[in-house]
Order: structure tokens, then C-alpha cells, then sequence
């Protein structure tokens, strides 16, 4: 079975996503801050990361990213971005952090969402 | 009667006159004596003359005829000498006194055998004439027979007066005598003859001329015969002069005049006369002497002398006189005129008139021309002088030659007016020059004036850039700094540059590439927390690059705030509408712990649609104001079409599938990788493929192809829709249209898509376009150019 960690600090989007992907048979940990997100990388093999960019405290997705993608043991892992900022440079900056796909919540599906997961994650 | 004593006057004389007192009368005197007598005194008896006359002088007194006269009583006796010559006279002999330089002789007179008086004569030996014995001879004839009685020459002595007289005369006359008998015999010799040869009468007596060697050296004696002979012959012999020593070993320089002695034509004998001419001939030769010494100077002389006497003949002539003219004295004298000759024509009349103004001791110098014996002419300047001498006029004349000075005078002359010619030339020339140059000077302060009024208006437009707030720059195309205005002074500071010198070396690339590419280019540079934007337009003729900054600070912070407004709204307003977007699905899907019935369905799906579309407005939102902050940022990265055209297709499958339309994708495997912007491209895709689905019925097909070209890709997006109807197609990429069916169709479009899908196809550099045919359905066809593949 597999592991998703999602860090998302909006209670409705994240329970809506929480739901739909367990339906799908996935294991979500929700984290609503980064720390409780890192918390969950050390405690648990996850093997997919939904990362929010805006999250309350310093430390924001991009951060979370970066060090996700320095760490040896977490640098592997699919991260996609999960956020409702859709600039250029947003995006840009994300994907040279390394992030493995950005999605802009209000563009698509919840469906959407789980197809191009199970792409991801070659399912 | 006894003379009356002689008046004072006589008295008065000087004591070496003497007296000659002879029965002769005043007439007689006068005949012989002519215009040498001077009367002093008459009384009834005598008349008394002073007599002077070359060698003779004396007192002549002539007996007027009434009396007689008494010699002793005539004399001052107070005078002794006087007395003994008389006593000495009374003998009838010859009274010789000799008191150099003078010599004096008295003669008795005997008339009557008594003394009637006696002839006294003084001689001074330079005064000698030629003639002088002639004269005595004759003085000596009004005294009686004498000189008949001499010339006759008996052989006996003969007592008479005249004979005696005439002995006197031969044994006392100054010149020595040698009277010689027919046959050449020594018949007399006189006292001088003695004297001169120191020998006596014995000596000489009845010797032959050619005995005579003792005297006569030999070449003289050979002469003296040779005369002789010749005289018998009947010729006339002319003096000739011979030199010997004489007694006292002195030379001496002889003249010796034969002469032959006739009576009745018969040839009596001869008459030798030798004259001491030594002092003469020394006084000669030195006369000669300075003469020829004279003559040295004067042809030494570089003038020409002449002087003539007034009637034109010349006594001197010197060798450059000679030269000047091409004649000699001679010939000169030879001349009617010389002065004509050598002053012809024009040149007459001045040198005539040399002469004519010339005064006594004054010198009158003028000029003339010489043409010589050759016609060549010579230019000469003539000083006359006037001379008087015993009487006569003498004209002495210096002649200068001043042919070279004349011919260089003229030469001069002819240089002269040839550079006053040129001078005039040349002051003509630059009166012309001055004229010109005035003209010009107009026309240069028109110009200038012009240029004047240009360059005002050109400052005045120049001034722009330099009043301009921002920097405005101007850089040569290898990069050196040529103009800046003074907003460029703190972007200079911070690049440490100045007019002249080089800009930044990043600066001074963008400038080449600028110049290069001939392609005007936008630059930002920061500086000082503004943010200037600058245009660099290249002008390639001048070869230099001109930057214009613009202050985009304020801009790039409204664009900043606008930005950051717009994240922020969109996040704002994107997270509602996630949620009623995704719990309408979930709704719709029944994962909410629900069923909806069919009603529940549809009012579920409308406010999931709405929320779709509401995002799709959102997203348009945000690409529009993307748009009009001018800046669409396409940026190529190398990425693979097919795999993005895929995940595309992937995510509008459902779409399609809901709206019952077949979707199919159909990429060319050639395509290779290239460079392209991913995120842009996809909108495109993204853009026209939901296009497609949503403007297509049910059952309705959407195709998407992708070709590769030679240098493009080009996709397509077909479907059997709605299609675009004709009046709607000019408009369909205008921002916000919306078509009237599409409208119709009550779906949701912001309209903006294409327009949006437009920019960036063009941004790639590629191009779209479309057909479509209303209820037929719509072709979108747009190429990507291909670059930079690997």
C-alpha cells in the first residue's frame, strides 16, 4: 500500500483529497504544517508528497521542498505540488527545487488529481 | 763835346750792365735791335736805350749826330774795374771777364785808331740761341765792315777795323772756334776752343783736322773729316752731337756745326763751331725724363687725359685715351674735328659745350657718349679744366669710362620698371584678391549666420536629451562612452566611466550585439533602487548606439504590486472555489455518504460546472493581466511535445467523456526534442483541444495531430462542432468575443482564450489560424517553429 504525505493547511480542500484518495486505496498522512509534515518523513516511508505552497509559520512549501530534495533518504520521492498559486514564476521556481509536478487545485478534478497520481506513481 | 753824364737813371742800373757806346744813331740802333730797346733818357746829344734781348743785354746809347762823343767821360769812374777794362781795351784787345754763370766780353771800338768805344756783353750759357752768332755778326756790321771782312777770311791778318773786330769776336766767342783753311789746315782757334780742349794756340795751329786726335776721339774726328768733305763739295751739314771726356775728365756732350766759308763762290774754308750742350742736354733729358715720367703716369692713369691747346691739337694723348677711343695723338691731331668724330650726331653739341663753360681754374665735369674708331659706344663722364700758360688757353680733360656702370645703371633701370611692372601686377592682383575676399566675407557671414541659426535650433533640440530626467547615452559601436546627459551621472559614477573612456565591459557586448544585429533591444539595468529600463536603437551609419532609459521603478512596483495582488486574489478566490468545485463532485460521485437522485444530479452539476468555468475565468484572468504588463515571458526550455500533448489528452479525457465526445491523439514519433516553452505551448494545447470538446454535440469527434516539418511543428485540433460561423470569424481571436452560437450553447467562455492562445503561438515565433464551416465543424491549425535541437 502505498504512502501519500499531504501538507495542506485549508481543512475543507484537505479533507476533500484526504477522502478521495483513500477511496482510491492509498494511506494519507495530512499534515496541516511543515513541521508535522517532517515529523511524518522521518516516522513513516511515504512514498508520494502533495505539498501546498501558502502554509502557515516561516517555512512554506517551497522550503519543505528544498530540503525534502536534500535530504539522501527523501531525495527520490515524487513531490507535487499542490497549490492555488499560479504564477510563472511560482511554478518555475518550483520545478527547479525539483518538484515533480505542480497542479493548480482550482483547475482540476478531484479525479483529475487521482489519475495523474496513479500516472505518477506508475499504478 | 763831352757826353753829359749819364742821368741818374743809369746810374740806377744794375752794375753788370754795361755799356755800349757807338757813333750810331738811334736809327741805326732801332734797325738792329728793333723792338728790344727801351729809351730811358735823351738829352741833346745821346739817346740811351736799355737793351735785353735773350743772352745780350746792356745799354745802348746812340749819338743824335751833334758833337762827339768821349768814351773816358762817359763813364762813372768811380767804377775801377770799368777803368782797367777800358785801359786793357786802349790796347785793342779783347776784355774777357768771366763770372760764372755769367760771362762778359768787351770789344774795343777803334775809330781812328782811337777808342772810340767798345761793345760789352754779358752771356748767360742756358740762353745760348742758335743764332747767336748770326746776330753778333750783325750787331757787329753797323759797326763797320766787320762782318763782310769775316766771311772774305784773308789769310793775313789785317789791321782794319772790321777784321780786327771780327777777330775779336771769333777768339771771344762763347763757343769754341776752329777756323780751317782751304786745304783743311788749323788757320785760327778761338779762346773757348782752348778752354774747352785745355790746349793752347800752339796745339792747334797749322795742324790738320785729322792731326787733331788728341781732342777728337776717333769717331769724332772720322765725323769732322767726313763734314769737311762734304762741305768743299758744296753740301749743307746739319749740327750733329757727339760726346767726349774733356780735359778735366768731365763728359761732355758736344754740338759741332760745320760751316762753310764762300766768298764769291769760291770755298775759302771752314768754320767749325762746337757747342757745349752738356747742361742742355742733361736739362734735356731730364726734361725728357719727367716728360717720359709724365707720360708713365698718364697711361697709367685709367682715364683717358688729353690736353689740347684752343685750336683743338692735342699736346698729350694718353694710352687709355687711346683705348677709349680707338685712336692715337696723331691721328686725333690729324682730324678736322676729333670732338665730332668722337662725339657724333646728338653727342656734339654737349661736348662743345664742355668747353664753352668751362672758367679758368674751375672744373666743369658732364656727361657724354664716345663712339670709338670700332662705332662701338661707351658712356663716359668728361671733367674739363681751363689752363692758361705763357698767353695760351689749354684745355686738359679727364675721360671716365662708364660703360659698366651706365649699362649696369641701365640693367638696373630695366629690373626696376620690370618689378615696378610686377608690383603693379601684383597690387592689381590683390586689389582683386581684397574684392574676392570681401565677397566671400559676405557670403561666409551669410553662411555663418545660417550655420549660426541651424546650430541654435539643433541646441535647442540637443537640449532634450540633456534635459531629459533619465539617462540618455550614446556609445561608439566598440563600446566607448561618447555622449551622456546629466540624469546618466549616478549610472556613470556607479560604472566608474566617463565620456571618452570605455563603458562595462557587459554594457559594451550589448552594445556590439546591438550594433551588430542592427535591432533595436530592451535592457534592465537596477541602479540605486530604481529600476531604469533602457532602449538601445543602433544607428549603423554613424556607427554608434544610442540608449534611452526610462525609470520602470515605479512601474515594476506597480507591476509587483499588481502581481502580488493578483497571486493573492487568485489564491483567494481559486481556494473557494477548489472546494465547491470538488465537494460537488464528490457529491456527485457519492463519496459524501449520499445518492443522489437525477434532479440532485443536475443541480450538482451545474454548480460543479459553474465552479469549473468560474476557475477557467480565474485562470484567463490571470494570463490576461500577464498580458497587458507587456511582458509575456516565453521561455524555451528543451522539452518533449509528445509526452505533454499525452498528459494533456490525459487530463481532458474525462471532459471529453462527459461530453460524449471521442477524443484521439495523434503525434508524430519524429518530433524530437526542441526547445520550446512548456508551460505556454500547453495552454495553447490545452486552450483549443477543451475548445473542441466543448463546442462539439455528443458522438462528435475531436482529433489532434501533431506533424513534424522540415523546421516546424505543426498540430491541429479538428472537430465536428458547432463550427464558427462566417461573420464571427474576423473576429474570433479578439479578446473577450465570444461567438453568438457559442454564447447560445450556454457554456461559459470568458472569450479570452484564443486570443491568449494567439499571443503565445506568435511569441514562439510560429502562427495560427483556422476553418470552419457552421455545423460542420472548426480545423485550428498553428506551427511551432523548431529550434535549437539537440
Amino acid at each position: 500500500m502505498k504512502n501519500i504525505l499531504l501538507i495542506e493547511d485549508d481543512k475543507l480542500l484537505g479533507e476533500a483529497i484526504v477522502q478521495t484518495i483513500k477511496n482510491e486505496g492509498f494511506d494519507v498522512f495530512w499534515s496541516k504544517t511543515a513541521e508535522e509534515g517532517f515529523k511524518v518523513l522521518e516516522l513513516q516511508a511515504v512514498d508520494f508528497i502533495y505539498l501546498d505552497i501558502m502554509l502557515p509559520g516561516e517555512v512554506d512549501g517551497y522550503e519543505i521542498l528544498r530540503r525534502v530534495r536534500a535530504d539522501e533518504r527523501f531525495k527520490t520521492i515524487p513531490v507535487v505540488m499542490l497549490t492555488n498559486l499560479g504564477q510563472m514564476s511560482e511554478i518555475d521556481r518550483a520545478m527547479e527545487l525539483g518538484a515533480t509536478d505542480y497542479f493548480i487545485k482550482a483547475n482540476i478534478d478531484l479525479d483529475q488529481l487521482v489519475s495523474l497520481t496513479k500516472q505518477r506513481l506508475n499504478i | 763835346m763831352p757826353v753829359d753824364h749819364l742821368p741818374n737813371q743809369f746810374h740806377d742800373l744794375d752794375p753788370l750792365w754795361e755799356v755800349i757806346i757807338g757813333a750810331t744813331t738811334p736809327e741805326q740802333l732801332a734797325q738792329n735791335f728793333g723792338g728790344h730797346l727801351q729809351q730811358i733818357t735823351q738829352s741833346k746829344q745821346v739817346v740811351i736805350y736799355r737793351f735785353d734781348w735773350q743772352a745780350l743785354r746792356g745799354v745802348a746809347v746812340a749819338h743824335t749826330g751833334e758833337g762827339n762823343l768821349n768814351l773816358g767821360e762817359s763813364f762813372d769812374t768811380s767804377s775801377s774795374s770799368v777803368t782797367d777794362i777800358i785801359e786793357r781795351l786802349k790796347t785793342s784787345q779783347p776784355v774777357v771777364i768771366n763770372q760764372p754763370p755769367t760771362q762778359r766780353v768787351y770789344w774795343p771800338i777803334p775809330i781812328n785808331r782811337a777808342l772810340a768805344g767798345f761793345v760789352a756783353l754779358e752771356m748767360v750759357e742756358s740762353s745760348l740761341s742758335d743764332d747767336f752768332i748770326g746776330r753778333l755778326y750783325r750787331t757787329m756790321k753797323f759797326f763797320g765792315q766787320a762782318y763782310e771782312r769775316l766771311t772774305s777770311l784773308k789769310q793775313h791778318q789785317s789791321d782794319s777795323v772790321d777784321t780786327h773786330l771780327l777777330q775779336l769776336t771769333f777768339t771771344s766767342a762763347n763757343e769754341g772756334m776752329l777756323l780751317l783753311s782751304q786745304s783743311g789746315q788749323v788757320v785760327d782757334v778761338n779762346q773757348r776752343m782752348l778752354t774747352l780742349f785745355g790746349k793752347d794756340h800752339g796745339y792747334f795751329l797749322g795742324k790738320k783736322l785729322s792731326e787733331l786726335t788728341e781732342i777728337f776721339p776717333p769717331d769724332c774726328l772720322q765725323l769732322l773729316l767726313r763734314n769737311f768733305g762734304f762741305i768743299k763739295m758744296g753740301m749743307a751739314i746739319t749740327p750733329q752731337e757727339v760726346s767726349l771726356i774733356d780735359s778735366a775728365g768731365v763728359k761732355r756732350i758736344l754740338e759741332i756745326t760745320s760751316t762753310s766759308l764762300t766768298e764769291n763762290q769760291i770755298h775759302q774754308g771752314e768754320l767749325i763751331s762746337i757747342r757745349d750742350i752738356t747742361y742742355r742736354k742733361t736739362a734735356e733729358s731730364q726734361a725728357q725724363e719727367s716728360e717720359s715720367k709724365l707720360r708713365q703716369v698718364l697711361d697709367s692713369v685709367k682715364e683717358g687725359i688729353t690736353l689740347s691747346d684752343s685750336s683743338g691739337k692735342f699736346e698729350i694723348f694718353n694710352q687709355e685715351m687711346q683705348v677709349l677711343t680707338g685712336f692715337d695723338r696723331d691721328q686725333a691731331n690729324e682730324a678736322t674735328s676729333f670732338l665730332e668724330m668722337i662725339h657724333p650726331g646728338p653727342y656734339t653739341k654737349p661736348a662743345y659745350e664742355a668747353l664753352n663753360q668751362v672758367k679758368p681754374g674751375e672744373k666743369y665735369t658732364s656727361e657724354n657718349v664716345i663712339l670709338d674708331r670700332e662705332g662701338k659706344k661707351k658712356y663716359v663722364s668728361v671733367s674739363t679744366t681751363m689752363l692758361q700758360s705763357e698767353g695760351k688757353t689749354y684745355y686738359l680733360s679727364a675721360y671716365h669710362d662708364q660703360t659698366a656702370v651706365r649699362l649696369a645703371e641701365e640693367e638696373l633701370k630695366a629690373r626696376n620698371q620690370q618689378l615696378e611692372e610686377t608690383s603693379a601686377q601684383l597690387k592689381q592682383t590683390a586689389a582683386q584678391l581684397l574684392e574676392a575676399r570681401d565677397h566671400l566675407e559676405d557670403k561666409v557671414a551669410q553662411k555663418t549666420k545660417e550655420l549660426q541659426d541651424k546650430v541654435i535650433e539643433i541646441e535647442n533640440l540637443a537640449k532634450f536629451p540633456s534635459e531629459d530626467p533619465f539617462p540618455v547615452m550614446r556609445v561608439s559601436s566598440e563600446g566607448t562612452l561618447l555622449y551622456a546627459n546629466s540624469a546618466s551621472k549616478a549610472l556613470l559614477d556607479t560604472w566608474g566611466c566617463e565620456v571618452g573612456k570605455s563603458v562595462p565591459a557587459g554594457w559594451a557586448n550589448l552594445v556590439q550585439e546591438v550594433f551588430e544585429s542592427n535591432n533595436r533591444k530592451i535592457f534592465e539595468s537596477e541602479l540605486l533602487q530604481q529600476i531604469i529600463s533602457f532602449v538601445l536603437v543602433p544607428v549603423k551609419s554613424r556607427k554608434y548606439v544610442n540608449l534611452y532609459g526610462r525609470d520602470v521603478s515605479r512601474e515594476k512596483q506597480v507591476e509587483e504590486m499588481k502581481n502580488q495582488f493578483i497571486s493573492m486574489v487568485s489564491h483567494q478566490i481559486r481556494t473557494p472555489l477548489t472546494s465547491i468545485r470538488w465537494y460537488s463532485e464528490m457529491l456527485l460521485k457519492g463519496v459524501a455518504g449520499v445518492k443522489l437522485n437525477q434532479q440532485q444530479t443536475k443541480v450538482t452539476e451545474t454548480i460543479h460546472q459553474t465552479a469549473t468555468n468560474m476557475s477557467g475565468l480565474v485562470n484567463d484572468l490571470l494570463s490576461i493581466s500577464r498580458m497587458e504588463s507587456g511582458v509575456l515571458d516565453y521561455q524555451s526550455q528543451q522539452a518533449n511535445l509528445k509526452t505533454m500533448i499525452d498528459e494533456i489528452v490525459t487530463e481532458l479525457t474525462p471532459l471529453a467523456q462527459k461530453g460524449g465526445v471521442t477524443l484521439t491523439v495523434e503525434v508524430d514519433p519524429a518530433i524530437p526534442d526542441f526547445k520550446f516553452d512548456p508551460k505556454l505551448i500547453r495552454e495553447v494545447y490545452t486552450n483549443l483541444i477543451s475548445n473542441a470538446i466543448k463546442y462539439t454535440k455528443k458522438s462528435g469527434q475531436v482529433e489532434v495531430l501533431v506533424k513534424l516539418t522540415e523546421n516546424q511543428v505543426i498540430s491541429q485540433v479538428k472537430d465536428t462542432g458547432i463550427g464558427i460561423p462566417l461573420k464571427a470569424q474576423k473576429d474570433i481571436f479578439t479578446r473577450f468575443y465570444r461567438a453568438q452560437n457559442a454564447v447560445d450553447m450556454q457554456y461559459e467562455g470568458t472569450g479570452l482564450g484564443l486570443s491568449v492562445a494567439k499571443l503565445i503561438v506568435e511569441k514562439a515565433g510560429g502562427s495560427i489560424s483556422f476553418e470552419s464551416t457552421e455545423n460542420i465543424g472548426t480545423t485550428f491549425t498553428f506551427s511551432i517553429p523548431l529550434t535549437n535541437m539537440l
